[in-house]
């Protein structure tokens, strides 16, 4: 594993000026009875060519919305309600849905968290994958079964000329998601988005999975945004992490500055509570305390109420306003008092 | 996150968690009931059906009348069918519209209603034409070779006798040919049936003759010494009276001898018999005399300050309604036949021609040259006034008094003469319809209700012993419901009414042996899935008696799907009941009963099809109502589903 | 798939034993002495005897059973006792003229209530859904024989002389007549329409487009229309209502996502992706309301006076003509079993989770 780590790491190819995409200050908001649901408030984040970049963060933080946003995919009750989206220097938020499901499947393709119930159960695979192909190229030429078959094999389904003609629930997990990212794959897209790919999958085929994307990167020099929750994931994967926490970005870098040298409290807590081969520790550590309502956001810093750093630093900004996002160290951005203070 | 109940630490807790889990906690119960109010379509379930139940509860006070009654005192709209059907709220004819009209070539000399009022004629020149009173329709024509001067139905309608010339002539209606001529010297100005058919009278001149239908020949000829003012029938066709100079004359039918003599002191204006013809209404000069046809005496004088025309009775007997009425130029007056008591003056405008009674004094109407006026018999308000081109020649109520023909120049118009109007009308048997709808929500409500409860308590036993025990009663019970499940409920519903044989209850048990499989099913599931639950296990350990289990532990949990399908029940079951109904099965006349309501007028769906209409929206409204209350339970009680 | 078909057969056989024992027993359970009710209250002991005789009715009950069963088993369901005709000679004459018209009413339903949950699923809680939603409530509320006749009012009455007239009653206008096909095409029936060629011939608009002749295909149909609509309606309702839940529930699954992130348009996206699933259910809705048609079909023929198995049942239940009853409510009952038997297969063959299990 760690091999090829670094074998991919030389792999990388050299970063665009310009970034593929570049999501500015993008606002999802859910109008429902109970109130405004704020699942993304004010995130930002770009992605170069050919670069893995992780998202990470608690459930419910807004990461799988940013996504769906980026895709504009957000179903009623939620609207897209400020921001920005470039893509290859265009705003997708400005987009004709024509030109968006031109896009979508095409140089822009997603696979989720649960695979088997994200395929049609009553298609078989071939025909969904071949769907995809059909959409977007099978104006030009015609589409055969053998291509299905050939995508197959390149995501290392074994003896896939059998497998086209499953249902999805003739399949594993493991096997559906194979499927899920050849189907990402059929269009040889510039950004594949994969949304907790592994969450639903036992260890081992997570890292055959984590493996197949990595390799098909260095394979298409695409770009991935991989969303996760598990810091060990983003850690092994990614190149440079977003951490979000409670619909906004709360701290960027390299993914190898952030492991060691983590500046917001909450990226702390997350490292913190990995469990460590080798240590042993009395017990996990745990950041106390829930994540807020979306609906009724803290006035000052989301974190604070759980925050252990500004009891310690008693710290009165956090609890009145919301931080900025500053560039800490060079290339390491964070969203806390604790660092904004010390520069003012 | 759970344990946030705000029970103080002294509550006694009971001994075994498991009670905690029999029935839903009070929470939930709210919560659903939020949910539910929060549904726009439950609530307005809720409020129909909350109408409903209020309308059900004040049936007494809400309906205008008694539903079993026959309106014999308003019958207004009696005559359910008309020219132009219609459906009440939607906007009906009103006093003084005409609900037929047609016209003749000529002028009219004479019309008749026949003795159903399902026919109308009239005689213009040589024509006697007869027209179906509900559209106009000509019916067919008899064609004269005089004129016609006067003509009668039959009082079976089977035969019209037409005075044509120097000729009566008899027409058999049926065949619609002559069935015999008799020849009558001079003009005849008046052809009338007695009560029974048996005899007819004519007159011409100071000439009456009597005529019999055996031998079609004169029996007896009666000649007056002035003038005649009138000559009648009484009832059973034993005397005939007539009216001349000063004196009111009695005869003999069968042999035209004079019987009695009524004498005034100044010269009759008017003699009628009234309806029963026990006794005479005569006019002369400024007074009114009531005498008594069997003794002879006069029993009653109303003395007048002007003098008196056009006597006429306004009466009901079953009432005690005996009024007698009279005109003095522009004014119609209405006294008590008893007391002579003035009870009404009716101001007309014009010089009256015209005074008269509907048959069930109900209405009154006075008619002058051009003009008629329409007059609510109990207290005299004026209901309508209508206007007509040329000088009305004939006036004649319909039987039931809701409409008057009236023929002036070359028309021939049927005209209502009720601008009240029953809110939901009459039905065939002239019971007033609104209050039936009213009553009928009684019945709609405890069918659906007595249904299903019964249905839900059998279907939850047999399911829950079927859930419960498993192995072969489970088997057994289950086979047997799939067997009723087999049929189409309404068909097994008619074969079980069969066998049971027609009425309401047995109606309900055959519905609610239909449904039994529906709730037997949900129950059985219910108390599957919660019969491998821990508290079920534990109560089991603990030695608990089955029956008490079940009771007590199961079936509560068990008991939202089943309130679900209970409620969304009670409509199909009201449907269901309202069908067998309306075959004749269920509910039996007269009771009202929504669907037997439109199963007794569905005939009449061309004429009347208001009768048709309420009732079945009455069943739409419950249906609905019970629907949408089962669907925003079924949300409320399922919030998966809930969009 | 013929596994499926065969398991769910064996499973029927006792559900139909139980009917034909239900049939039996209500038969012998209706009131009233059928000798008597038969040939009139005059009838003398002899006569009744001889007549007990001939129909079997003096046996004792589970001999009757057991030879009603086997004639039944035999396609014997007896002789009608009012008619005195064979009951399937009856069954020839009355059956087709309830399948056609419930056959009408499906088509009705279906073909208006799948678009309309589509539509209303599509354009959810707009005033389209509010307004079909609505109308969809009231029609599952509506009485059928209310309804008939309110649409044999309308369409009868009040659009007499438009273009829009519909004859509110019967089969075909009096004086039609539409020739057998067989007769047409010259096929030999051996004298005796009793069998399938009579059957199809009694479907009045099948027969005439068989034999082209459309004259009287146009007068059937237009006079199936008003019954089809009141039988319909229900259905329509339920279909309609099944089908938008149904689909508002699929579309919110996450294959609908995964098949808009691949970049299919979104009517694709519900029609290709969204509607097979989201038909299943209503498959077995269309299934379930087949029993209701047929109960409806009783009233609705009375009131259209059409002359079909509901009115047939019903005139017999009233005139305890009790062969005609049994064998009437046998064959109906065992066609909504092979109905929903046929449905379930379908259900298999469109889910191919369920075909494996």
């Amino acid at each position: 594993m760690a091999a090829l780590k670094d074998t991919n790491r030389q792999n990388k190819q050299p970063a665009d000026d310009q970034p593929l995409l570049e999501v500015t200050d993008l606002r999802t908001y859910f109008f429902t009875r109970e109130g405004t649901v704020k699942a993304v408030d004010g995130v930002s984040l770009t992605v170069k060519r050919g670069e893995i970049r992780g998202i990470v963060g608690e459930s419910g933080c807004g990461k799988s919305m940013t996504a769906m946003s980026i895709l504009r995919l957000v179903d009623k009750p939620g609207k897209i309600v400020s921001g920005e989206i470039l893509f290859k220097g265009k705003n997708l938020l400005e987009n004709s849905t024509r030109e968006m499901t031109a896009l979508r499947g095409k140089q822009i393709s997603i696979i989720f968290q649960e695979p088997k119930s994200s395929l049609n159960p009553v298609l078989k695979v071939g025909s969904q994958l071949l769907e995809v192909l059909r959409i977007h190229q099978g104006s030009k030429r015609k589409i055969n079964r053998d291509e299905a078959v050939s995508l197959l094999r390149d995501v290392g389904i074994p003896d896939p000329q059998m497998r086209v003609s499953n249902y999805p629930h003739e399949m594993s997990g493991g096997m559906a998601q194979r499927v899920m990212i050849a189907m990402g794959m059929a269009c040889e897209p510039d950004l594949l988005i994969a949304d907790e790919p592994t969450t639903a999958l036992d260890v081992t085929i997570q890292a055959q999975v984590l493996d197949l994307i990595r390799n098909l990167r260095d394979e298409y020099g695409m770009a991935v945004m991989l969303i996760t929750h598990n810091m060990g994931i983003v850690a092994e994967m990614a190149d440079i992490v977003t951490v979000m926490y409670a619909g906004t970005a709360v701290e960027e870098a390299r993914t190898d500055d952030l492991f060691e040298a983590p500046l917001h409290p909450y990226t702390q807590g997350l490292i913190a509570s990995i469990p460590v081969m080798g240590k042993v520790k009395d017990r996990l550590e745990v950041i106390p305390g829930m994540v807020p309502s979306l609906i009724d956001m803290p006035p000052g810093c989301r974190f604070a109420p759980r925050c252990v750093a500004r009891v310690k630093h008693q710290l009165q900004q956090c609890e009145v306003e919301e931080p900025h996002m500053i560039e800490a160290k060079p290339n390491h951005y964070v969203r806390c008092w604790l660092y904004e203070s010390e520069e003012s | 996150m759970q344990h946030t109940d705000s029970a103080s630490p002294e509550l006694q807790l009971p001994a075994a968690d498991t009670t905690i889990h029999t029935r839903p906690p009070k929470g939930l119960w709210r919560e659903t009931l939020e949910r539910l109010i929060r549904k726009p379509s439950a609530v307005v379930g809720l409020i129909i059906l909350g109408t409903l139940v209020l309308i059900a509860i004040f049936a007494p006070v809400i309906a205008t009348h008694d539903p079993l009654a026959v309106l014999l005192d308003v019958p207004e709209e009696g005559a359910v069918k008309r020219m132009d059907p219609c459906i009440h709220l939607l906007g009906c004819p009103s006093a003084g519209d005409e609900l037929v009209h047609t016209s003749t070539e000529t002028n009219i000399q004479a019309a008749r209603l026949n003795s159903t009022n399902s026919l109308m004629s009239a005689a213009d020149g040589k024509t006697i034409t007869v027209w179906k009173t509900d559209d106009g329709s000509v019916l067919f024509s008899l064609q004269h070779e005089s004129p016609v001067t006067s003509f009668d139905w039959s009082p079976n309608d089977q035969t019209i006798l037409a005075a044509s010339g120097e000729e009566l002539i008899v027409w058999d209606i049926n065949r619609r040919i002559i069935s015999r001529t008799l020849p009558h010297e001079g003009g005849v100005d008046l052809v009338e049936w007695n009560a029974d058919g048996t005899r007819f009278l004519t007159a011409s001149g100071r000439t009456v003759r009597i005529y019999d239908t055996l031998s079609w020949t004169p029996v007896g000829t009666i000649e007056l010494e002035n003038d005649r003012l009138a000559a009648a029938w009484n009832n059973n066709g034993t005397v005939v009276m007539t009216a001349s100079g000063n004196r009111v004359q009695l005869w003999n039918a069968f042999v035209g001898t004079e019987v009695a003599s009524l004498d005034h002191d100044a010269p009759l204006t008017s003699a009628v018999f009234n309806g029963s013809t026990n006794r005479i209404l005569t006019t002369s000069g400024n007074t009114l005399h009531v005498w008594n046809t069997a003794s002879y005496v006069e029993e009653i004088v109303i003395e007048h300050d002007r003098d008196l025309t056009h006597g006429a009775w306004s009466e009901n007997l079953s009432r005690g309604v005996e009024n007698v009425m009279a005109i003095s130029g522009n004014t119609g007056f209405v006294w008590k036949s008893k007391t002579g008591e003035l009870l009404m003056t009716l101001d007309h405008g014009d010089p009256i021609q015209r005074i008269s009674s509907s048959p069930l004094a109900t209405r009154l109407i006075t008619q002058s040259d051009t003009h008629i006026t329409v007059w609510d018999a109990n207290n005299g308000d004026s209901i309508s006034s209508i206007e007509l081109e040329a000088p009305i020649t004939n006036v004649a109520w319909q039987n039931n008094g809701g409409g008057l023909l009236v023929t002036s120049g070359r028309d021939l118009r049927i005209i209502k003469t009720s601008n009240y109007q029953y809110i939901m009308g009459v039905d065939g048997n002239v019971r007033d319809q609104f209050s039936r709808v009213i009553y009928g929500t009684r019945v709609s409500l405890m069918v659906g209700l007595t249904t299903v409860s019964f249905a839900v308590i059998i279907g939850i036993i047999a399911g829950a012993v079927a859930g419960f025990l498993g192995g072969w009663v489970d088997n057994l019970i289950m086979r047997i419901m799939d067997v009723v499940l087999a049929f189409p409920p309404l068909i097994l519903a008619i074969a079980v009414v069969t066998v049971l044989g027609p009425g309401l209850q047995n109606a309900l048990l055959a519905i609610s042996i239909v449904f039994i499989p529906a709730y037997a099913r949900v129950a059985r599931a219910g108390v599957l899935s919660v019969k491998e639950e821990d508290f079920v296990t534990a109560d089991r350990a603990l030695g608990v008696h089955p029956a008490r289990i079940l009771f007590r532990r199961v079936l509560p949990n068990a008991l939202a799907p089943l309130i679900v399908q209970a409620t969304l029940g009670i409509g199909t079951a009201i449907l269901d009941a309202a069908a067998l109904s309306f075959l004749g099965l269920g509910a039996q006349p007269p009771m009202p009963e929504w669907g037997s309501m439109l199963g007794a007028e569905r005939n009449q769906i061309f004429t009347a099809p208001h009768l048709v209409f309420y009732p079945g929206i009455a069943i739409m409204i419950i249906v609905l109502a019970f629907n949408l209350l089962g669907d925003g339970l079924r949300d409320a009680l399922d919030p998966r589903l809930d969009r | 798939m013929a596994g499926f078909v065969a398991r769910r057969l064996t499973l029927a056989v006792p559900v139909l034993l139980g009917i034909v024992f239900v049939t039996f027993a209500l038969a012998r359970l209706l009131p009233g002495d059928p000798c008597r009710s038969t040939l009139g209250e005059k009838a003398t002991d002899e006569v009744c005897d001889a007549f007990n005789e001939r129909y079997g009715l003096n046996d004792p009950i589970p001999e009757q059973f057991r030879i009603y069963l086997r004639d039944a088993l035999n396609g014997n369901l007896g002789d009608s006792i009012k008619f005195g005709r064979p009951v399937t000679e009856l069954m020839v004459e009355r059956l087709p003229v309830t399948v056609e018209l419930s056959v009408y009413a499906m088509l009705f339903a279906v073909v208006i209530g799948i678009p309309l949950g589509i539509i209303s699923a599509y354009y959810h809680n707009s005033s389209i859904d509010v307004g079909t939603m609505i109308g969809a409530n009231i029609g599952v509320s509506m009485p059928v024989f209310w309804l008939g006749l309110m649409l044999s009012y309308f369409f009868g009455v009040m659009l007499k002389d438009t273009p829009l007239w519909l004859p509110p009653s019967g089969r075909l206008t009096a004086g039609t007549t539409i020739q057998p096909f067989y007769e047409v095409w010259g096929l030999d029936v051996n004298g005796d329409a009793l069998t399938l060629p009579g059957f199809i011939a009694n479907i009045n608009t099948l027969n005439a487009a068989l034999v082209g002749d459309w004259a009287g295909l146009r007068d059937a149909l237009r006079h199936m229309i008003l019954p089809a609509m009141a039988l319909g309606t229900i259905p329509l309702s339920i279909i309609a209502r099944m089908t938008r839940s149904s689909l508002l529930e699929v579309l919110g699954l996450n294959y609908i996502r995964t098949a808009r992130a691949k970049g299919a348009r979104e009517l694709v996206v519900v029609l290709r992706h969204g509607l097979r699933n989201a038909l299943l259910p209503v498959v077995t809705i269309i299934g379930l309301q087949l029993g209701t048609l047929l109960s409806g079909a009783v009233l609705t023929e009375t009131i259209f006076g059409l002359s079909g198995v509901g009115r047939i049942l019903y005139d017999s239940i009233t005139g305890r003509d009790y062969t005609v009853v049994q064998a009437f409510t046998l064959i109906i009952a065992v066609i909504f079993v092979f109905i929903n038997l046929i449905v379930d297969s379908l259900y298999a063959y469109l889910d191919p989770r369920i075909r494996l299990e």
